[in-house]
């Protein structure tokens, strides 16, 4: 049982997220924007990291920016979550240090079996 | 002599000083002469116009008695005389009929001064006089006039013509960019469409889990439904992403090798449902021997397109028929329906982009309008061609053919080289480098294509054998390491030995390649110590963690025992891989790693390195020994079989190694 943090400005697509996360035994601390996800994180200690790439206030990028800043956080795994297909943003997300990256309709089976590979 | 010519009356009426001149001939010469329209003048030897005709005094504005006995020079713009003169006496010297002054501007000049432009042609007459010459001259005041205007025009016109060119390149320009913003447009909107129904699907399949609680016989049927048609929109979505993609030319084919019937079938399988709710009933008339070659998924997409067009489009009780045949010019494909047909004139708008049919039997609009846009793209990308036959209110006929020769299967399906045949060589380099290595493969029986850019080798290697890459590292420049990483991320190029060359041998391999300073082994302690203190960034309290990679245990014994005298601590690995591991675990300050190790060398480890976006700016120093400026290699793992500095002998060296790498393949 891990804690993992998802950051998602949508309500309905935090709560898929967060049923998918809990019925699978993790713990999971929700974060509406940025801010909120690095305020939280701030306080509580997150075995992984879900970020949503659009957000308002702070967008996935900036928060692992900030995160990969901080030395407890420097190799937590990252994933991004994107309703994007296009190759050049694909491109962008690894080259931007992100550890996995999920695109949105999300396929419940591969973001179980990305949690197992991640939180092993 | 004089006294005749001084004057013309006279000189008429003296015939019979010339003996053998018959009157009548004389004045039929002489009203010729006076009727020519060009000034004829007859010159002495010695330059003295002896006899002018009428045109001559109107146009140069004298009057004959004015101009005998005067030399010609009278006639000539004075700063011309001189050469003149000097033109004169060549002529005498050699004369012959011929134009005056080929390739030169003539001018003449008139009584009152001014000057013309003109034509003159002399022909040497021998009289009882001695030598003489006609000159006969041309006033070309207005031809010339006339050039100038001609050329003028011209001028406009070529000026016209640019500008229209110009006018026409911009409105290129903006069409190109409509249909830039418009494939982008799609994009996005694809992108705001896909966040509500990552929802829905998700939350229709957690249901269909039964994830919080069993679902009764209806409910499980409801939530059926969302999920088909939720996909079904996600399917339309990726449709219009689809369509931007082909029409900015980034969707990509993956030929196979299958029995089109089966396609068929499966298509039609999650498409009877839809068939069945309006009672129309579709009959196969497929051989089943028809195999093709094409890109299984973009050809199912295509019948998936037209069957569901044809059931949407044909009314209740109607018929559908799919048939599949091998013809001579390709294998035919062709959907058939019993719906409410296509008028004639738009027989080819309908495969235009967003182009709907009035309207479906439902009275309703539906579809995004691009299934056939993408369907005739699709059938084209395979090299065949698509159409329609149809009349109103008896059907249409969709037909599209594809050629056997249009798509090779993937390399899985290659024979085996033989070696009397292998595939060229690409070089990515500066003119002089691909020329000169091309000169020396070409000897060796290679075939040699230079490209001038990355994306060429990937086009190429997925259309054919190649038997090695060579890129000039100088010619990408500093994105070396990551160029040389995303060609190797093509499956077509990763059997392909890539080998790099390099000329930068003062500034080191490893320095080009990511790491920020060398040291030459056998190493000096102190040296080193000094290397490391420069590159490394303090951590305050805790002793700054250093990685060291050396697969010998002595020399990492040696960076331990160095190391740790001056307070760093040392994180000891023998291999790249144990090295990413110890970097995955623990933050360090700086790496020193040595560039030869057996399974992932120095250097792929600094790309493996730098890779990460963490890692970008940690300081690493290559440990290498004197062997580095040699021209033989270093292997890059898997990013680069082979490394050359431009030292003496490269070339051989090069070409031995393209050889000895394409024959362990």
């Amino acid at each position: 049982m891990k804690r993992i943090l998802v950051a998602e400005d949508r309500p309905a697509s935090l709560e898929l997220i967060r049923t998918i996360l809990e019925s699978i035994g993790h713990e999971v601390i929700e974060a509406a924007d940025g801010q909120e996800a690095l305020e939280k994180a701030a306080r509580n200690s997150i075995d992984l990291f879900v970020l949503d790439l659009q957000m308002p206030k702070l967008d996935g990028f900036e928060v692992l920016k900030q995160l990969r800043k901080q030395s407890r956080f420097q190799h937590t795994p990252v994933i991004a979550i994107t309703a994007s297909a296009m190759e050049s943003d694909r491109e962008r997300v690894i080259a931007a240090g992100f550890t996995g990256y999920i695109t949105k309709p999300v396929d419940i089976r591969f973001l179980r079996s990305e949690m197992e590979r991640l939180l092993k | 002599m004089e006294e005749q010519n001084r004057d013309p009356a006279k000189a008429e009426a003296a015939p019979s000083a010339e003996p053998h001149l018959h009157i009548q001939s004389y004045w039929r010469f002489r009203d010729l002469l006076e009727a020519a329209p060009d000034g004829i003048f007859e010159v002495e030897r010695d330059g003295t116009i002896v006899l002018l005709n009428a045109a001559a005094e109107r146009m140069f504005g004298y009057k004959r008695e004015e101009l005998l006995g005067q030399l010609i020079e009278i006639l000539v713009p004075e700063s011309l005389r001189q050469r003149h003169h000097e033109h004169r006496g060549r002529y005498a010297e050699h004369p012959v009929t011929r134009p005056m002054g080929i390739g030169l501007e003539l001018f003449a000049r008139r009584k009152d001064g001014s000057e013309f432009p003109v034509e003159i042609s002399l022909s040497p007459i021998r009289s009882t006089q001695g030598a003489r010459v006609i000159a006969i001259v041309r006033d070309i005041t207005s031809r010339k006039q006339a050039e100038a205007q001609i050329n003028a025009m011209h001028r406009e016109f070529a000026a016209e013509l640019e500008e229209k060119n110009r006018q026409l390149e911009i409105r290129n320009r903006e069409v190109e960019r409509a249909n830039r913003l418009k494939s982008e447009f799609l994009a996005s909107i694809s992108h705001e469409l896909r966040t509500p129904l990552h929802t829905i699907i998700g939350f229709a399949d957690l249901l269909a889990e039964e994830l919080k609680g069993a679902l009764n016989p209806d409910q499980k049927r409801f939530v059926a439904h969302i999920q088909h048609d939720s996909r079904h929109l996600l399917e339309l979505i990726n449709d219009i992403l689809d369509l931007s993609k082909i029409e900015s030319g980034r969707l990509e084919l993956h030929p196979e090798v299958f029995k089109a019937s089966d396609a068929i079938a499966e298509t039609l399988v999650g498409l009877r449902p839809m068939a069945k709710n309006k009672q129309i009933d579709i009959t196969e008339m497929l051989d089943s021997d028809l195999t093709i070659t094409a890109d299984r998924v973009r050809f199912k997409e295509i019948f998936y397109n037209l069957i569901s067009n044809a059931i949407k489009f044909t009314p209740e009780k109607g018929h559908i028929t799919v048939e599949c045949e091998q013809r001579s010019d390709g294998a035919f494909f062709a959907v058939s329906d019993t719906g409410i047909g296509i008028e004639p004139s738009e027989h080819q708008a309908i495969f235009d982009k967003f182009y709907q049919l009035g309207s479906t039997t439902r009275g309703v609009r539906e579809g995004t309008g691009l299934g056939l846009a993408i369907t005739k793209n699709l059938v084209e990308m395979h090299g065949g061609r698509i159409w329609v036959e149809s009349t109103p209110g008896q059907g249409s006929r969709f037909q599209f053919v594809l050629p056997g020769e249009a798509l090779k299967a993937p390399g899985k399906q290659r024979q085996p080289e033989s070696d009397s045949c292998p595939g060229p060589v690409l070089i990515l380099g500066k003119e002089q480098t691909s020329q000169e290595l091309a000169a020396i493969l070409r000897e060796e029986g290679y075939t040699v294509l230079p490209v001038s850019t990355i994306r060429e080798i990937v086009e190429k290697s997925r259309t054919g054998r190649l038997t090695a890459v060579v890129v000039d590292l100088s010619v990408i420049g500093t994105e070396s390491c990551r160029v040389l990483q995303d060609l190797r991320a093509n499956e077509d190029i990763a059997q392909i030995p890539i080998l790099a060359l390099s000329t930068r041998r003062e500034q080191n391999l490893a320095t080009l390649l990511g790491a920020n300073a060398v040291v030459r082994k056998p190493i000096e302690p102190a040296s080193l110590l000094r290397m490391v203190q420069e590159h490394v960034r303090p951590w305050t309290g805790a002793p700054s963690r250093i990685l060291v990679v050396d697969e010998q245990a002595e020399v990492r014994e040696l960076l331990d025992k160095t190391l740790r005298s001056s307070g760093f601590l040392p994180l000891l690995a023998p291999s790249g891989k144990q090295a990413l591991e110890i970097l995955a675990r623990s933050p360090v300050s700086a790496a020193l790693i040595d560039v030869r190790s057996p399974e992932m060398s120095g250097l792929g480890l600094i790309l493996r390195i730098r890779q990460n976006a963490q890692f970008s700016k940690l300081p690493v120093i290559v440990l290498t020994s004197k062997e580095m400026d040699e021209p033989d290699a270093f292997i890059l793992n898997r990013e680069a079989n082979a490394i050359f500095f431009k030292a003496f002998r490269w070339r051989k060296h090069l070409v031995a190694k393209i050889e000895e790498l394409s024959r362990k393949r």
